[in-house]
């Protein structure tokens, strides 16, 4: 039942029906063309989640299955801060359009293709790059990612699988960071799986919110533990009202918000142009600041 | 993979000329130019040195980082000063990779680095940084005002960028370039005065064979007088335990090969020695009882109820007072007239050429056969002694057998490089076994006696001064259990060192050849 709900998912482009009062009952799919609904029957209990609570590297996902959201600008910049904050880091370009690895000047090429990084072991160790920052390193992206879930489905434990080769990394890093693609997918579950901490972007538009909203119920219909999920504001423009009341909206329900909001900044559009994270080229910066405060917090919850 | 590889520049080096046609074979981008420094430690005796590891002090850090690569730290830790003694570390991982190995031993400063580091980062087509390069111009201050100015270029390869390192590599080698085999402290020994593993606690005494007994045992006697003088500051300084007992180890070394070895030396001057390297080794006997009760407080802590515990804090505080005095007097000693004379003399007659004396009859034997011959007659006095030792036999027996013991194994010592290393090494290791034992139960023995004449001490003063006797009281007796499970060992060890094996071993390697046993006893050796 599972598998075959992860391949319906995988060709579905996900919107969510939100209904405030509980997180309601089903999630409404939209066809890129027609319109069709599904309801999960009740799926099989999840994993415990962690790949090892004891092993002291932690897994930090920025994670939204809507796209344009900010994840690999809050995934870059948190990791260029994670590594000048003196921990070794590795941030995984998950996503198969290598965004992340782009903005490092890395060629989005992992030459053992998703198969080779589902394997793990030395395919995974030979892949990873050197950032131009210390202590910083990147396992690129690869165009084959797209098919993580086709290749996922043909192994044992398809779930558990990337926090179990993230897992040989363990010894090596003190955070590793997860840049994930935007989708719900089988391999968004092993993200789910593999991840200590969940960091969810969200435009304060209705959408936006609305497709949060979806996440969480995800997680409730298949036993995440949601706790792992914490939310924050991005693109944010406090000018618009929109923006303003949607904020209060999410804080009134959702206890795990952070209190750093990254603003709608050109200098964040800029990283492109740069390709470089915005604390290294624009220190000084608003945008660079926002992302500071954001590393401190999301810091601040892992060591407590 | 990230390690990093120092280079030797060529001694024609042209800085300008290098760059240049690096620039015209990579894209290069400059770095700011960054200073940097760095104060390098060890033990006295090279303790890190010889485990092939760098402890350094940079910015409030204290690192310890592989000998050839003070940039890949296995471990750090914060602390303003570094301090003396690995116990004072803060708690962490650096102490306890630390503690084990240094021990005891003080961290002396050994030299300070100051740098001028001028990177280049190596681009590839997409301005991503593939290299690091690095010229790093260090000068190099010890103690004294001594200075030494060495430059070397550092290439940092990138994870991922393998290949680069290697086109990299070539580049460096065909401008002469070469990767640099020394360490740091090699490098700084003009200024430190001292090269790496100058000093060892381990005897290392290079003979022949066929070389005559005489000039033999004077080297072997000048490498311990070096021993001796080169322990005389960190005694006087009182830096740490350890320099009094190497000292200790070498006067007692001394005697013993002036009692071991003889004929080799006229008895005039063998006597008057060994008169004065007796009085040598009484000087400090109270001092290094003294360091050996202080250095084991916290177990002696541990050996209490905790009731007790504090109850012997009076005892440690009287045992600190003790040794500060007799710290003293040592100081003193070593720079009294007696002392100053002993070893000017001695150092005299080390370095006077061999004279033919009727009283030294053995002074020309082959030093092969005299040290084969007393090697062996010592490892039977050893087997006999220890074949007499039963349940029922005195402590004092045990005592004695361990006094053979440590005849065998300094002549072990001083003449291992005429035998296989790895035979003696074996034999060595076995009899350590043994005398670890006996030492053991010896050390036990001394220190209930020493405590019990303790408690008169405390027990005429009121309060707490009962507390101390009790806790002392309880240490006898915790000492008393040890000191019969160390001798309940005892048959079983020395059933090992007395087996066939270790046996046939000994004659094959000491036995004098057959016939030699038959003549008459030759020259009373």
């Amino acid at each position: 039942m599972l598998r075959r709900t992860a391949k319906v998912f995988e060709t579905f482009e996900v919107y969510g029906g939100w209904q405030p009062s509980c997180y309601g009952m089903f999630i409404e799919q939209k066809h890129i063309c027609n319109t069709t609904l599904i309801i999960l029957a009740s799926p099989p209990r999840a994993g415990t989640g962690r790949v090892d609570k004891e092993e002291p590297v932690k897994i930090i996902a920025v994670y939204h299955f809507k796209g344009g959201v900010g994840k690999t600008a809050t995934a870059v910049n948190l990791a260029y801060l994670a590594a000048q904050s003196g921990a070794r880091t590795l941030i995984c370009d998950l996503d198969p359009q290598g965004s992340a690895s782009f903005y490092f000047r890395v060629k989005a090429e992992f030459v053992a293709g998703a198969k080779g990084l589902l394997k793990g072991g030395g395919n995974l160790e030979k892949s990873l790059k050197g950032t131009d920052y210390q202590r910083l390193d990147l396992l690129p992206a690869d165009f084959s990612f797209r098919n993580l879930d086709r290749k996922l489905d043909g192994l044992d434990s398809p779930k558990t699988r990337l926090g179990k080769v993230l897992g040989s990394l363990r010894d090596e890093y003190e955070y590793i960071i997860l840049d994930c693609p935007p989708n719900i997918t089988i391999a968004a579950e092993n993200v789910f799986h593999a991840a200590d901490f969940l960091l969810v972007p969200i435009i304060p538009t209705t959408l936006a919110v609305r497709s949060f909203a979806q996440l969480l119920l995800f997680f409730k219909k298949k036993r995440y533990d949601h706790k792992k999920i914490f939310a924050f504001y991005s693109m944010v423009e406090s000018r618009k009202l929109l923006h303003r009341e949607s904020m209060a909206f999410v804080e009134s329900r959702f206890k795990r918000v952070l209190h750093t909001r990254i603003p709608y900044a050109a200098e964040i559009e800029r990283m492109g142009m740069h390709r470089q994270p915005v604390p290294a080229f624009s220190p000084n910066s608003p945008a660079a600041a926002a992302y500071r405060s954001l590393w401190e917090e999301v810091e601040k919850i892992i060591k407590t | 993979m990230t390690q990093m590889t120092r280079y030797n520049l060529p001694d024609a080096f042209d800085k300008a000329d290098f760059l240049k046609q690096l620039a015209e074979s990579y894209p290069l981008q400059r770095e700011r130019e960054v200073r940097d420094q760095a104060v390098f430690y060890d033990t006295f005796d090279w303790r890190l040195y010889e485990k092939g590891l760098l402890l350094l002090h940079q910015d409030e850090t204290l690192a310890l980082a592989p000998l050839k690569d003070e940039h890949l730290p296995l471990c750090v830790c914060t602390v303003a000063e570094t301090p003396l003694f690995a116990e004072d570390l803060p708690e962490g991982e650096l102490r306890n990779r630390l503690t084990p190995i240094i021990e005891m031993r003080a961290l002396l400063k050994l030299f300070e680095k100051r740098s001028r580091l001028r990177t280049l980062r190596v681009l590839d087509e997409a301005q991503k940084t593939v290299a690091y390069l690095a010229l790093e111009t260090a000068l190099l201050s010890g103690a004294g005002n001594k200075r030494h100015s060495h430059t070397v270029l550092w290439l940092r390869p990138l994870r991922g960028y393998e290949a680069q390192a290697e086109s990299l590599h070539n580049f460096l080698s065909e401008s002469g370039c070469r990767p640099a085999g020394e360490s740091w402290p090699e490098i700084a020994a003009p200024v430190t005065e001292r090269a790496p593993g100058d000093y060892s606690t381990k005897l290392r005494v290079p003979l022949e064979a066929q070389q005559p007994s005489g000039e033999a045992a004077k080297t072997i006697l000048r490498v311990l007088l070096s021993a001796m003088r080169a322990n005389e500051e960190g005694i006087r300084k009182d830096i740490d335990t350890e320099f009094l007992h190497d000292f200790r180890v070498a006067v007692r070394r001394t005697r013993s090969a002036l009692g071991q070895l003889k004929g080799v030396f006229p008895v005039a001057e063998t006597q008057r020695f060994r008169k004065d390297f007796s009085y040598l080794g009484k000087l400090s006997n109270r001092l290094r009882d003294l360091d050996v009760y202080l250095l084991h407080e916290k177990e002696y802590q541990n050996l209490l109820p905790e009731a007790l515990r504090g109850g012997i804090d009076p005892l440690f505080d009287y045992l600190r007072v003790e040794r500060r005095k007799e710290q003293r007097k040592m100081a003193r000693a070593l720079r009294s007239p007696r002392y100053l004379q002993i070893l000017q003399d001695w150092e005299a007659f080390l370095n006077a050429p061999a004279e033919n004396s009727p009283s030294a009859p053995n002074a020309g034997v082959p030093t092969g056969e005299l040290a084969g011959a007393r090697i062996y007659k010592r490892f039977r006095a050893v087997l006999k002694a220890g074949r007499g030792i039963s349940g029922a036999s005195p402590d004092s027996e045990l005592h004695a057998l361990r006094l053979e013991c440590k005849k065998l194994r300094y002549l072990l010592e001083f003449f291992s490089s005429l035998y296989p290393e790895q035979e003696i090494q074996r034999l060595v290791k076995q009899l350590k076994g043994l005398q670890d034992n006996l030492g053991r139960f010896q050390d036990l023995f001394v220190q209930q006696g020493t405590l019990l004449s303790w408690v008169e001490r405390f027990s005429a003063a009121a309060g707490e001064g009962e507390k101390t006797v009790i806790a002392i009281g309880s240490l006898v007796g915790s000492l008393e259990a040890e000191k019969r499970q160390v001798r309940s060992a005892f048959p079983g060890i020395f059933a090992k060192f007395a087996s066939g094996g270790n046996k046939k071993l000994f004659k094959k390697l000491f036995a004098p050849p057959e016939p030699a046993v038959a003549a008459p006893d030759r020259k009373g050796f």
